[in-house]
């Protein structure tokens, strides 16, 4: 299968100073890339000069062959679409409203979404199983909700790749589970290639088919979930005493508890 | 629960009826009152059967007064709702930003150099600019790091404060006898002396303002989620950015420069607009020109019937703006925290 997302060489960074060097991967339609790493390591840069809100600072990104840099806004806005961490804004948008932003990326410079537009933004609400949400207020509905609504925001933008910034901090378990739910699903069933950032190296064992990290000194790394995500890792990288455990489930993580007796 | 009382459609509906209501009122109240089918009559040309004065009242007075409050109505309400929707923040106006003090003394400058009403125009929508410049400078450079919404609003104050110390600047050094009293009287805000020519004058930069953000319109809306999410949707935010800011900035200049500084319609007019038929700003921003308008004409209509001697519009419109800013500073507060 091609490559959807090729990353060769890319150093990411604010002013002169690199943060995060020598990124390089590829990813296939389907497939669920999730980024671990602690706080203040240059997941959030890395993410972002995907995303090329920050310019790269060597080395490229391919979507589907084609130079990223060298994409026009609205053709890049077309192949990749950005999950941000829910939050809420200055005023109370409907829900419908939201959802119908992610196809300003089909639109032209002073059209408006149009009855084929709004179609969409449905459908998407519907596919999350949302759509009695659609004519709420985006600042009267639950977070776990917000966060659902700007999913569908970019299923609507049809894009090929989907950027999710730690989707599930903020919510609750029950919504937490469920939004993985969705991912996942995407991914199987309409053949998107997802990257996605996150603080539970659980989430990467149990959703990712691959998994990337970033040490403390900026080295990037990715593999298999079950070949990165280890006690050693997770000791390493967070001083913690974690073990790794087979359940029917898959492998997942546990701290271990320290004895104080 | 819905985010607005009253449908698209309706919304619409009911504005533009209220603001046909508003222009018959205004057409027949004032010191010197007009039967409504007299009005009628002399609006529309038939012949004469009333006085003669009757007429010029209303064509050389009332009517050239009445199409000012309009424009300048429209030009406040719609640069309010553009720049909230662009600084992302409903306390935010074209008078709170510093662009009505920057325009207001860009005007005052024309005037004391006696320059024509054209020039006048020009010099007040570049000193807008320069204000609106510096104040979002600010905001960017301390946003970041602290509560934005406020940040910008003192940053506002601050370029305001500035440009208001630079108009009683050129006050001082006004010739007494007539440029310094054309200065003063225009700077509190008024549409008592307004003439055709001035109406005219306004009325081109205005609509293309209004153009440019009524185009633009569903675009706002995309910039309220800032600026990574609107880039990242397709939008090229520093272009949209500066297209709101020249549009916006145009038809406040223009309104400070034929009406000088009146206070605060571009804080309420959006406000009330946002409460009737929500935020999306394919609606909002119709509807704001619409209320705007009307707003601004009844307002008007107080200033010049209230008291036996005509108040000065501007102080009105600040006496009932400053409660809302107070409401909506409450009411913001509450979701910061």
């Amino acid at each position: 299968m091609t490559a959807l997302l090729e990353v060769e060489g890319l150093a990411c960074g604010y002013g002169t100073r690199a943060v995060v060097e020598g990124v390089s991967f590829s990813l296939c339609p389907g497939e669920v890339l999730c980024l671990l790493g602690p706080n203040g390591i240059g997941k959030t840069t890395l993410f972002k000069t995907l995303l090329r809100l920050l310019p790269a600072k060597a080395g490229r990104v391919l979507l589907n062959g084609e130079d990223a840099a060298a994409l026009s806004r609205r053709r890049f806005a077309a192949l990749m679409g950005y999950v941000p961490q829910a939050h809420l804004p200055p005023f109370p948008f409907r829900v419908i409203e939201v959802v119908a932003m992610g196809r300003t990326a089909h639109l032209g410079m002073l059209a408006s979404p149009g009855r084929r537009d709004m179609e969409l933004a449905e459908q998407a609400l519907d596919n999350l199983s949302i759509g009695h949400l659609r004519h709420r207020a985006c600042t009267e509905i639950s977070g776990g909700e917000r966060q659902m609504v700007l999913l569908a925001r970019a299923l609507t933008q049809q894009p090929a790749i989907l950027m999710l910034d730690e989707p599930t901090s903020n919510l609750d378990y029950g919504n937490q589970v469920r939004v993985l739910d969705h991912v996942s699903r995407l991914a199987a069933e309409q053949d998107l290639c997802i990257v996605m950032t996150t603080h539970d190296p659980n989430q990467a064992l149990l959703h990712a088919t691959r998994a990337a990290t970033i040490d403390r000194d900026g080295r990037f790394a990715i593999g298999r979930p079950n070949d990165l995500v280890t006690a050693s890792y997770l000791s390493a990288t967070y001083g913690v005493r974690a073990g790794i455990f087979d359940t029917p489930a898959g492998s997942l993580c546990l701290p271990l508890k320290r004895s104080w007796a | 629960m819905a985010s607005s009382l009253l449908a698209p459609r309706l919304g619409i509906g009911l504005l533009l009826a209220g603001l046909m209501g508003c222009l018959a009122a205004s057409l027949m109240v004032g010191r010197y009152p007009v039967p409504p089918l007299t009005a009628l009559g002399i609006l529309f040309g038939q012949t004469p059967d009333w006085p003669p004065e009757m007429s010029t009242v209303l064509m050389k007075i009332r009517l050239p007064r009445i199409l000012a409050a309009l424009e300048v109505g429209a030009a406040l309400a719609a640069s309010g709702s553009a720049y909230q929707g662009m600084f992302r923040n409903p306390l935010v106006s074209p008078d709170i930003l510093g662009v009505s003090a920057g325009a207001g003394f860009g005007a005052a400058l024309a005037i004391l150099l006696s320059w024509n009403a054209f020039a006048v125009q020009a010099s007040a929508f570049l000193f807008g600019l320069l204000a609106v410049g510096l104040t979002s400078l600010i905001g960017l450079w301390r946003g970041g790091r602290e509560d934005s919404t406020l940040v910008m609003i003192l940053a506002g104050v601050i370029i305001g404060t500035m440009f208001s110390a630079f108009i009683s600047l050129i006050k001082f050094s006004a010739d007494p006898n007539n440029t310094l009293p054309a200065i003063t009287f225009w700077l509190m805000g008024s549409l008592a002396s307004i003439s055709m020519s001035d109406v005219r004058l306004a009325a081109v930069p205005i609509l293309v303002g209004l153009g440019g953000l009524l185009l633009l319109r569903w675009r706002l809306n995309l910039l309220c989620f800032g600026d990574e999410e609107a880039t990242s949707l397709g939008v090229n935010v520093p272009l949209m950015r500066l297209l709101v800011i020249l549009c916006a900035t145009l038809a406040t200049a223009s309104a400070v420069a034929i009406s000088g500084i009146i206070g605060l319609v571009g804080l309420v007019a959006p406000y009330l607009t946002r409460l009737l038929v929500g935020p999306d700003h394919r609606v909002m921003v119709p509807c704001a020109i619409l209320l705007g308008s009307g707003y601004l004409l009844l307002v008007d209509d107080l200033a010049r019937s209230l008291l036996p001697s005509e108040v000065p519009l501007g102080i009105l419109t600040s006496l009932l703006g400053a409660p809302v800013f107070l409401l909506l500073l409450v009411k913001a507060r509450r979701s910061w925290s």
